[in-house]
């Protein structure tokens, strides 16, 4: 094995369980007894955070355009592999793209796994909505748009890299089909209802040796009432400013309540056939 | 520094050193200096260093010895201090390299003159120096760019250089610019169009501010910026280590130093400042900027100091 291979990715398209998953790795990472503090997550550091790519670099990326740090940031990731000791976790909400010098935005050579996480668009749309305090119709039109991209304005500094999401379709296709990496596809609905055998195989996965009872206990750590709980009590830093919470509901299905039959039509009508793929349509 | 002065066209101010330099560098004062501290050189410069102590993506160090790989523009390798040479690939403009000169490289050099630069920018209010630290994005010149509209006057942008000379630390103007998105630009009511981008792609540009104090100014309070999700602005005072970790945290470029000698001076003085400084934390929401609140924290804040 490449002994670089030390990135385990927690992608997603956002809204898809990402947060909850790292809530609960950093449970099963920690040795204590008690629920371990969400503004205090262990893989913390997403894969685009501006700190961590000057860190690496070693100049103000804010001198650099956004196609600049782009080609640099496969570089980037070798280098974080190159100078660590352990496994690292990032969460990473950028599509799998290749990149105009031919290589990758995420590099084979320093990927140990990736940890793939897919929710119900339907679902998708009206937790989007929330976490961008927009209307559902707008999260909808995100989530259609193949040029979509998060810090993508170049006028200002944003405290993240750009990201370039592209559609809910592509993004998956991105990971799961074109980026030939180690993937395991982990869906949100499972993780509800099946959450013991889901995360055991995660962990199996990403090559993470721990006990059933360790798990288990993780689990309960970082179950949706535990954590929402923390957040009324503390706050979320990775809550958006404007939206009200960041665990919100955390349940699948909610779409059949919310959403009107044209907002069905115009994601069903984009993203039939993964969703066909993945289980979600038909209902 | 004993140098052939014709082969130095420009000549700059920058951190009250005195630059030569054969190639133009945009956004310095001018200077009428004899005798340059800095010169700044147009050659060829190595692939990579000998036995580099510090190793990044674009660079590398060693105690003395700094080099910046900038894409496809070129290379600029930073010597003892006081020599800085830059290779341009290709045709690249001169103009491209201001920013990565005035930015990681002054930091570099400042470094390995053994002084103390901060990441934050300085203005002198009521009489008072003062520096606005944090991250990339934290708001320090957009901060420091309203103040002045407040009546400060501007004594450095991005890279706080702190002197000991003398029994307070002080606070050593760098140069009469900033460099302001464009953004913030329209946010203090000012055209973009009338300002000259950093770089040519970039929406970024030379504010060149005519409110600026030449002088050195004795250290009054250190602020550093950061934001969190709530719609409350918070201010803390830092005590005891924290004071320190805060300073050697808000250093500009620690990580060219790291592993090398220099590091014992820099928590030397890291030290002496925390001990004669006042340290805040000022958290401000992070969805819309909130300037005016924001300013007002500050002038509160050393009204009850």
């Amino acid at each position: 094995m490449n002994e670089n291979k030390k990135i385990v990715w927690l992608a997603s398209y956002p809204k898809s369980g990402n947060t909850w998953f790292r809530i609960f790795l950093t449970n099963l990472l920690n040795h204590t007894n008690e629920p371990a503090d969400i503004n205090n997550l262990y893989p913390s550091t997403i894969a685009s955070s501006r700190s961590l790519f000057d860190e690496a670099i070693g100049l103000e990326s804010s001198d650099l355009t956004l196609d600049e740090v782009e080609l640099l940031r496969p570089q980037v990731y070798r280098y974080m592999a190159g100078t660590s000791n352990e496994v690292l976790y990032h969460k990473i909400h950028d599509a799998w793209i290749s990149l105009p010098d031919g290589n990758t935005l995420v590099p084979e050579d320093v990927t140990k796994a990736v940890l793939y996480f897919i929710r119900n668009p339907l679902d998708v749309a009206i937790s989007f909505a929330h976490h961008s305090s927009t209307t559902i119709d707008k999260a909808i039109g995100m989530m259609n748009d193949s040029h979509y991209a998060f810090c993508s304005r170049q006028t200002k500094l944003h405290n993240q890299t750009r990201q370039k999401l592209l559609s809910w379709s592509e993004h998956i296709a991105s990971w799961v089909d074109q980026s030939g990496l180690p993937v395991l596809v982990m869906r949100y609905e499972d993780m509800i209802t099946d959450t013991l055998a889901v995360f055991k195989d995660a962990m199996k996965f990403s090559g993470i040796e721990a006990t059933d009872e360790k798990i288990r206990k993780s689990i309960e750590f970082s179950s949706f009432e535990n954590i929402q709980k923390q957040e009324k009590e503390k706050g979320f830093r990775e809550k958006a400013t404007k939206s009200e919470s960041f665990f919100r509901k955390g349940i699948s299905g909610d779409w059949k309540n919310v959403l009107t039959s044209e907002q069905i039509d115009k994601i069903v009508s984009r993203h039939q056939k993964m969703m066909e793929r993945f289980g979600y349509w038909p209902v | 520094m004993d140098v052939k002065i014709t082969d130095y066209p420009y000549r700059y101010k920058a951190f009250n050193l005195d630059v030569f330099s054969g190639i133009p560098v945009a956004g310095l004062a001018q200077s009428d200096a004899q005798k340059p501290d800095i010169v700044i050189t147009e050659g060829k410069t190595p692939v990579q260093l000998v036995n580099p102590l510090n190793k990044g993506v674009l660079f590398q160090s060693t105690e003395d010895e700094f080099l910046l790989s900038i894409l496809k523009l070129g290379r600029i390798h930073v010597q003892n201090g006081n020599t800085i040479t830059v290779e341009r690939f290709k045709d690249t403009s001169w103009n491209e390299f201001s920013a990565f000169i005035l930015g990681t490289v002054f930091g570099a050099l400042l470094h390995q003159r053994r002084l103390l630069p901060l990441h934050g920018s300085a203005v002198i209010y009521k009489k008072k120096g003062l520096i606005f630290a944090g991250n990339s994005g934290a708001g320090k010149s957009t901060l420091a760019a309203a103040m002045i509209h407040k009546g400060a006057r501007l004594l450095a942008d991005d890279i706080s250089l702190i002197s000991f000379n003398g029994r307070k630390p002080q606070i050593v103007p760098a140069f009469p610019g900033m460099k302001i998105w464009e953004d913030s630009l329209k946010h203090l009511g000012r055209n973009p169009e009338k300002y000259r981008p950093i770089r040519e792609d970039l929406k970024k540009y030379l504010y060149p501010v005519e409110k600026y104090h030449d002088q050195s100014i004795a250290l009054g309070h250190i602020f550093v910026i950061s934001s969190h999700n709530r719609e409350t602005f918070e201010i803390k005072d830092a005590q005891g280590i924290e004071k320190f970790n805060t300073l050697k945290n808000n250093t500009y470029f620690f990580r060219g130093m790291n592993k090398t000698g220099i590091l014992e001076k820099h928590f030397q003085m890291c030290n002496q400042l925390a001990q004669q400084v006042p340290v805040s934390h000022i958290t401000r929401p992070n969805g819309s900027f909130r300037l005016d609140e924001l300013v007002r924290e500050i002038t509160d804040k050393l009204l009850n100091s």
